[in-house]
């Protein structure tokens, strides 16, 4: 059979490390062909991808929205004629699904060949968190796509919740489509021979953006710390910017990692007994899960996604912050009878 | 905890067969679509 010559992997972000480029990064080493693979981005963290990679900087004075970064980095694809030559194109952006549909079947005069063009959803966007800045509209005409086009597909992490969201999504713009989403399975549990000797400590792990939750992290790590116990933040990359904000966090705690790789991540974090989880929304969590397979307890904030990541009837799960304090505690006092 | 982990996380990771099965698809496809947006019919998004 046919096999594809090329992907094409599209993810626009910030300019700081971007959690879509780290999922890339994984999925390329699973693809199933010897063919080219072409990251195309403006993140900072391109580098990690196993390819080949194209760097688009985008203009910053322009437009700081997504739906401007992804508008960026397609039209910076279309130019270079990858866009064309690409027979899979893969990306995390409903903007770039929307810009390839209209580069290939608007009526502009541009006619791009059909290929698969497979949406993933690290997360599906919600109230808050949406890619759009106007709500309704312009999601809906995705969904319209997925429900519609035999070639747009539409994966989601394999989380209960988030492809809840999806299907629901789907079916109120194409309640006749027999079009499915997809789910993506990340990650599988696989025990270990031997665990690390744990420490009296609270960890917080993730990029310092809003959608993690870092000022509610803050303010519960500053009374555990004030209340004599070890607290660790955990930073894959930062931005020139934003390192900027994280100075008077690092006056306020002695220990804030940033950057370190997989392994020393692994082998600093890995000995805590708690993780605190603050996030808004995430779909299959690899930083956090690195963690669980350590045996470090999650102590999570209550959100939906949270339902299936840990399965129902978790009992460490915060409403509020005084509550995440006395949960963190008592996660460390009695974690010997929570684990195994 | 691990045993939790165990139950929830007891499937292989799938982008193999997933991205496979999308292309297999393709090829195998009829992707002569009218994949040209009813303009008029915008109110249906």
């Amino acid at each position: 059979m046919q096999t594809p010559n090329k992907i094409l992997w599209i993810a626009a972000g910030n300019q700081e490390n971007e959690s879509l480029v780290s999922l890339f990064s994984s999925l390329v080493k699973q693809v199933p062909w010897n063919c080219t693979n072409l990251l195309i981005t403006n993140a900072a963290n391109w580098r990690t991808f196993y390819g080949e990679t194209y760097k688009v900087t985008v203009d910053k004075e322009e437009d700081h929205s997504l739906v401007a970064r992804y508008r960026q980095v397609v039209l910076a694809a279309y130019h270079e004629n990858v866009l064309e030559d690409a027979d899979i194109i893969v990306t995390g952006g409903m903007t770039a699904v929307m810009l390839i549909y209209m580069l290939t079947h608007g009526s502009s005069g541009i006619k791009l060949r059909n290929k698969p063009i497979v949406y993933v959803s690290p997360k599906v966007p919600e109230k808050e968190v949406a890619e759009f800045p106007i709500e309704g509209y312009e999601e809906s005409m995705f969904w319209w796509m997925v429900g519609n086009m035999p070639n747009v597909h539409a994966v989601v992490l394999d989380n209960d919740t988030e492809y809840e969201m999806a299907d629901k999504k789907l079916f109120r713009v194409c309640p006749n489509s027999n079009k499915k989403i997809r789910r993506l399975v990340l990650w599988k549990y696989e025990p270990l021979d031997g665990l690390p000797e744990k420490a009296d400590k609270v960890v917080w792990s993730g990029r310092w953006n809003s959608i993690k939750k870092p000022d509610i992290a803050t303010r519960i790590m500053a009374v555990l710390s004030g209340r004599g116990i070890d607290v660790e933040f955990f930073i894959p990359t930062i931005s020139g910017s934003k390192r900027r904000s994280l100075t008077h966090i690092k006056e306020t705690f002695q220990r804030v990692y940033v950057g370190l790789d997989s392994q020393e991540y692994r082998k600093e974090a890995g000995n805590a007994k708690v993780l605190l989880i603050t996030s808004e929304v995430e779909g299959q969590p690899l930083g956090y899960l690195e963690l669980l397979e350590l045996g470090v307890v999650p102590v999570i904030r209550k959100r939906p996604w949270m339902k299936t990541f840990m399965g129902e009837g978790w009992p460490l799960v915060y409403t509020n912050e005084g509550e995440a304090v006395e949960l963190c505690i008592e996660a460390m006092r009695t974690m010997i009878n929570i684990w195994p | 905890m691990q045993n939790r982990l165990k139950a929830r996380y007891n499937k292989d990771p799938n982008f193999t067969n997933l991205i496979a099965g999308i292309w297999e698809e393709y090829v195998a496809g009829d992707y002569n679509h009218d994949y040209s947006l009813d303009v008029k019919g915008r109110g249906a998004f």
